[in-house]
C-alpha cells in the first residue's frame, strides 16, 4: 500500500515533470485511480496513461 | 467476490465530445431512482416549516465566521464578495428582461440550451420542474417560471485535492464566480430563442439545489451531504436557471448511491470534526444523512473551508465508472482504507493517516447561534439572569446593537 511518505514523492516528481503540461490535470486524476487500483491489488488493464504507470511502479513499495 | 449489475447508466462524457460513460450498478446497491421520498411530508414541511436561507437564518454565525478566517481566507473572501456583487445584481433582474428572439413553434429548446450550457462549459445539466417546495420563504415573491434547467460546473481536481487549503477556496469561490457569468450568457442564448431566463445566483442562493439536481437525474445525494455526479462527484458547483421554455424532463436515476455510502462511511469517519452521521434520518419528507451543524461550522471556518468530506470521497477522487465497476468486480470500496484517499492535512495540526483524526478543545464549538437578533437577546437574557436588570447605560447599548442589526437587515433577499 502506498504510505504517505511514497505518495509524496510520486506527487512530487510527477508535479515536476507534468505540472506544467497541459495534461497535468489528467495525469493527476490518472495518478490517483492508479494508486487506488494498486493498493487494491488490481490490474490497470490500459486504463492509466503509460507515465503514470511508470511513477506508480517506481515509487511503489514492494513488501 | 463479484456482484450481479442490475443495471448499467449511460451518461454523456465528462466534457463535450468526451464518449459516453456506462456505470454498471450492482443489484445489492439498488433502492430508487432519485432519493427516498415521502412526497406529502415534503409539502407539509415547506407550508409549516419553509427553508430558509443560512444567510437569514444563521446570520449569527455567518458574522462571527469573518472574525475567525485567517487573513489570507479573510482577504480572499473580501475580494470574492466584490467579485460577485454586480454578477448577483446583475442576476436578480433577469427574470424581469424580455426575450429578445422569437419561438420557433415546430422545435423543442430542450437540446439547444442543454448544448449551449455545455459548450459554456458546464458538465452536467438537466432540466426538471421547478419545485417551489424548495425555494427558501425570502426569495418566494422573487423566483419566477415553472421550469428549472440545473447546471453543475466542475472545480478544479488538483486545487480540490489539496483541501482543507486556501488554493481548494480558490477554487470552491472562482467556480461559482464563474459558474455566475456562464449562466447569464446562457439565459441570454435562452431569451434568443424567444424564452424568459431567470438566473439564480449561485453567490445568492434562492432555495435548496440538490433535489432539484437529483430529479434531473445528475446524480444522488450523498453521506456527505453533497451531490454525487457520475463525472466529479461532489467537486462541482450547483445553480438553476428557471425559464418558461417547455423544455422536457429528465427522469431521476438510481446510481446506486443511497446504498454506496451506507457501506463506504468514508466521509462519516473521516470528519475531523465528527459531524457526520452513520445512519440515515427522515427529514423534512427525505431519507438522507444529516450532519451536525453545530460540530462543522467551526471546523469549516477555522481551516479554510474544511471540506475533507468532498476531498476523501471516492466518487469525487476517483470517478463513479471506475468505483462502481470495482465494487461489482471485487466488492469492495476503491480507496477505503488507504491513505492516498483518506489521509489529510489541517494547518498546524499535521497530518492524519486512516483511523487518525485530530482533537479540539470544546472552545472550538462555542460560537454564536441563530439570526443576530437572536444571539443578541440570548447574551442579553443570559447577562440579566446573571447580574439580574442592567443599569440604564446596558439597556440603552443593548437597544442601539438592536437597532444596528435590525437596520442592516439580514439578507439581500428580494431587494
Amino acid at each position: 500500500m502506498f504510505e504517505k511518505q511514497a505518495l509524496d514523492s510520486l506527487f512530487g516528481e510527477l508535479g515536476d515533470c507534468f505540472g506544467d503540461s497541459p495534461e497535468y490535470g489528467l495525469l493527476l486524476r490518472d495518478a490517483h485511480l492508479g494508486i487506488a487500483l494498486s493498493d487494491a491489488g488490481r490490474e490497470f488493464c490500459g486504463q492509466i496513461d503509460a507515465r503514470v504507470v511508470e511513477l506508480i511502479e517506481k515509487h511503489r513499495v514492494t513488501d | 467476490m463479484s456482484k450481479p449489475v442490475h443495471h448499467v447508466v449511460k451518461r454523456p462524457g465528462r466534457k463535450l465530445g468526451d464518449p459516453d460513460a456506462n456505470i454498471p450498478i450492482a443489484e445489492d446497491l439498488v433502492t430508487v431512482p432519485g432519493s427516498p421520498t415521502i412526497d406529502g411530508d415534503v409539502t407539509y414541511y415547506s407550508r409549516e416549516y419553509p427553508v430558509e436561507s443560512q444567510t437569514v437564518e444563521k446570520s449569527a454565525d455567518r458574522e462571527w465566521g469573518w472574525s475567525v478566517y485567517i487573513k489570507e481566507v479573510y482577504d480572499y473572501r473580501k475580494k470574492h464578495d466584490e467579485v460577485s456583487e454586480p454578477l448577483i445584481e446583475a442576476a436578480a433582474i433577469t427574470g424581469e428582461i424580455a426575450p429578445t428572439g422569437e419561438i420557433d413553434p415546430d422545435r423543442d429548446p430542450t437540446e439547444d440550451i442543454r448544448t449551449k450550457a455545455r459548450e459554456l462549459g458546464f458538465g452536467e445539466v438537466g432540466f426538471t420542474p421547478y419545485d417551489r417546495r424548495y425555494t427558501y420563504q425570502s426569495k418566494k415573491r422573487w423566483a419566477k417560471f415553472s421550469h428549472a434547467i440545473c447546471l453543475a460546473l466542475e472545480q478544479d481536481y488538483y486545487q480540490t485535492q489539496t483541501i482543507p487549503s486556501l488554493e481548494a477556496e480558490f477554487a470552491h469561490f472562482g467556480t461559482y464566480e464563474i459558474a455566475g457569468e456562464l449562466a447569464l450568457r446562457l439565459a441570454e442564448y435562452i431569451r434568443s430563442l424567444g424564452y424568459y431566463a431567470q438566473v439564480h445566483s449561485p453567490n445568492d442562493n434562492s432555495g435548496v439545489f440538490i433535489p432539484l439536481f437529483v430529479n434531473a437525474g445528475l446524480g444522488q445525494l450523498g453521506a456527505n451531504g453533497q451531490l454525487l455526479s457520475p463525472h466529479f462527484g461532489s467537486r462541482a458547483r450547483l445553480m438553476l436557471i428557471t425559464t418558461d421554455a417547455p423544455v422536457e424532463y429528465d427522469e431521476p436515476v438510481d446510481y446506486g448511491i443511497n446504498k454506496f455510502c451506507e457501506q463506504c462511511q468514508v466521509c462519516v469517519v473521516r470528519c475531523p470534526a465528527r459531524a457526520l452521521l452513520r445512519e440515515k434520518v427522515w427529514y423534512r419528507g427525505v431519507q438522507k444523512n444529516k450532519l451536525v451543524y453545530d460540530r462543522c461550522r467551526p471546523v469549516m471556518v477555522t481551516y479554510e473551508g474544511c471540506a475533507v468530506c468532498m476531498k476523501v470521497c471516492p466518487i469525487q477522487r476517483y470517478g463513479m465508472k471506475p468505483v462502481m465497476e470495482h465494487y461489482v468486480e471485487t466488492g469492495e470500496i476503491l480507496g477505503k482504507g488507504t491513505p492516498n484517499l483518506e489521509g489529510y492535512e489541517l494547518r498546524e495540526k499535521g497530518y492524519f493517516g486512516p483511523g487518525e483524526l485530530p482533537h479540539f478543545d470544546r472552545e472550538m464549538f462555542e460560537f454564536p447561534h441563530g439570526t443576530k437578533e437572536e444571539w443578541l437577546f440570548e447574551q442579553f437574557k443570559e447577562a440579566v439572569e446573571k447580574n439580574g436588570p442592567p443599569p440604564a447605560d446596558e439597556s440603552i447599548e443593548f437597544a442601539r446593537e438592536l437597532h444596528r442589526v435590525v437596520e442592516e437587515g439580514v439578507s439581500r433577499t428580494d431587494e
